[in-house]
């Protein structure tokens, strides 16, 4: 399946309620993505529930220089979370949706060996 | 910054959209090989429900060869048309991402052939390279 | 190739020297910079588009893409940041000062006599008038550098700018044979351009009216450039110091609004009529 299929839909929850659009695929390399990195594998889903991409990712690091322009991002795009591969019922051609009870985890990238 | 849960996983994180899609592809020797256009996933199918502990997809391959309608514009030609460059060909994810030596032609496309062909070759100097 | 053009260019300090030589009252000089008073028959909506254009023309969008292209190419390290930096804050101020110098010149000479200025040959003149050959022959090596080299970047940007983007081949240490598209595209540039001085075409309305589009373009490309500049990703330990950053957002700003007052300007002057 092409990733960009899965980037800007919508995702709903259990309950069919809207819970927010696709921004981004959030992958995990088992080594160095610099040095001959094995096979990516997805770790879940980037959600944001207020807009439908992300500028440049500033809520989802650490940066924050230049000051107002990191406020101001990380502002419009508040509330974004990931939620994992596992909560993921089942990706359709226009949705996604989630399972019962699924986790909102934090998008914040920092890496744990 | 957030009270949310970190996620568990081991590894190195990579977002698709942010550090890959849309990054340059050098070849082995440093020479532009395409740009990043979409990524191929196994694992997942579209509009059937994900059994509970189905392993998690993974990245099989690179697809490159957008053409300027559909970079500025969106969406992308059909997928016979995009060159797949499987991901063990990759030898390093940064600022761009770098290509393992393969024997494997990057598609210049027929208009960067033609263009050689008909047009440069025959201006005096086309073949030398400036020092 | 561009520091011949570059050291050759400085000769446009001939304008600066002009201006002495041509011992101008400098009270009023002065007085006319400082405490400008505008004709009745223009207006300072007028002033303000040509200041817009003043400033499209000191920072082009071009630029950012043949300096950043021409670093790759030449293998530059972080140990040419000192001589980036040098280049930027010694030869902007310069050519800032270069412009003025050509303005006061025009302003002394021509002015007085109401001469409009329509082609480069005119301008000129006031270094004529300063009273000798020599000073007209180092302003003609300056402006031919000075056309020359401008010539070479944007060609080489547009080259550049297109290949990047489409993921083309590209490098003018590559051979043409193995970078087509990037060496045709430059081409047709350089043919198009020279095309259009065949035409009846006014070169001066051209260039108005390119610079103040590339003021309109120029926050697109400042901001990615500012961005990245403070991402520790791309740059390891170099990113931005509080102090840059501060003085880059008050630019930002500033641009922003000469970049939204341009259009608007240009139909309320009548592209400074």
């Amino acid at each position: 399946m092409l990733l960009s299929k899965l980037l800007g839909l919508r995702v709903i929850d259990a309950g069919q309620h809207p819970v927010g659009t696709v921004i981004d695929v959030r992958l995990t390399i088992a080594g160095d993505p610099e040095h001959n990195p094995p096979t990516p594998s997805v770790l879940g889903l980037v959600i944001s529930p207020r807009t439908r991409s992300s500028f440049l990712g500033y809520e989802r690091s650490d940066a924050d220089a230049p000051v107002i322009l990191a406020a101001l991002l990380r502002w419009r795009h508040r509330g974004t979370f990931v939620a994992a591969w596992e909560d993921v019922a089942r990706v359709g051609s226009d949705l996604v949706r989630l399972r019962p009870g699924y986790t909102r985890f934090s998008p914040v990238l920092r890496d744990v060996d | 910054m957030t009270e949310l849960p970190v996620i568990h996983h081991r590894g190195q994180l990579v977002d698709a959209r942010l550090h890959l899609l849309d990054r340059q592809l050098l070849d082995d020797e440093d020479s532009p090989a395409g740009i990043v256009d979409d990524l191929v996933l196994s694992g997942v199918e579209l509009d059937k429900d994900i059994p509970e502990g189905t392993e998690a997809p993974q990245l099989t391959s690179l697809l490159s060869g957008h053409v300027v309608a559909t970079r500025i514009f969106g969406g992308g030609p059909p997928r016979s048309r995009l060159q797949g460059i499987p991901r063990s060909l990759v030898d390093s994810i940064h600022v761009v991402v770098k290509l393992k030596p393969t024997d494997m032609v990057f598609d210049a496309g027929w208009m960067e052939r033609w263009l050689c062909d008909r047009v440069i070759k025959h201006i005096p100097g086309g073949r030398h390279a400036a020092e | 190739m561009e520091n011949v053009t570059g050291m050759l260019g400085l000769m446009l300090i001939v304008f600066a020297v002009s201006v002495f030589a041509l011992h101008p009252n400098w009270g009023d000089l002065v007085h006319q910079v400082t405490a400008p008073a505008i004709p009745d028959k223009e207006s300072a909506a007028t002033y303000w588009y040509f200041a817009i254009a003043l400033f499209g023309a000191a920072m082009t969008p071009y630029e950012g893409f043949f300096f950043s292209s021409g670093a790759v190419e030449e293998h530059w390290t972080t140990k040419d940041l000192g001589t980036a930096r040098l280049n930027v804050i010694v030869g902007f101020p310069l050519g800032g000062l270069l412009s003025i110098a050509i303005a006061a010149c025009a302003t002394i000479v021509l002015l007085p006599s109401q001469i409009d200025v329509t082609s480069l040959s005119q301008t000129v003149m006031p270094v004529v008038a300063a009273g000798r050959k020599l000073f007209l022959a180092f302003a003609i090596v300056g402006i031919v550098a000075a056309t020359f080299g401008a010539a070479l970047e944007t060609t080489l940007s547009g080259g550049y700018i297109l290949a990047q983007f489409l993921g083309w081949p590209w490098g003018k240490f590559r051979r043409p044979a193995e970078a087509a598209r990037f060496h045709v595209v430059m081409i047709v540039t350089i043919v198009a351009g020279a095309a259009m001085l065949y035409t009846d075409v006014d070169p001066i309305m051209v260039t108005e009216y390119s610079v103040v589009f590339s003021a309109i373009a120029l926050p697109l490309t400042y901001l990615p450039i500012l961005i990245v500049a403070n991402d520790s990703e791309y740059m390891g330990d170099h990113t931005n110091g509080r102090a840059t950053n501060m003085f880059a957002s008050v630019y930002l700003v500033i641009i922003l609004v000469a970049s939204v007052a341009a259009i608007p300007l240009m139909i309320v002057t009548g592209a400074g009529q």
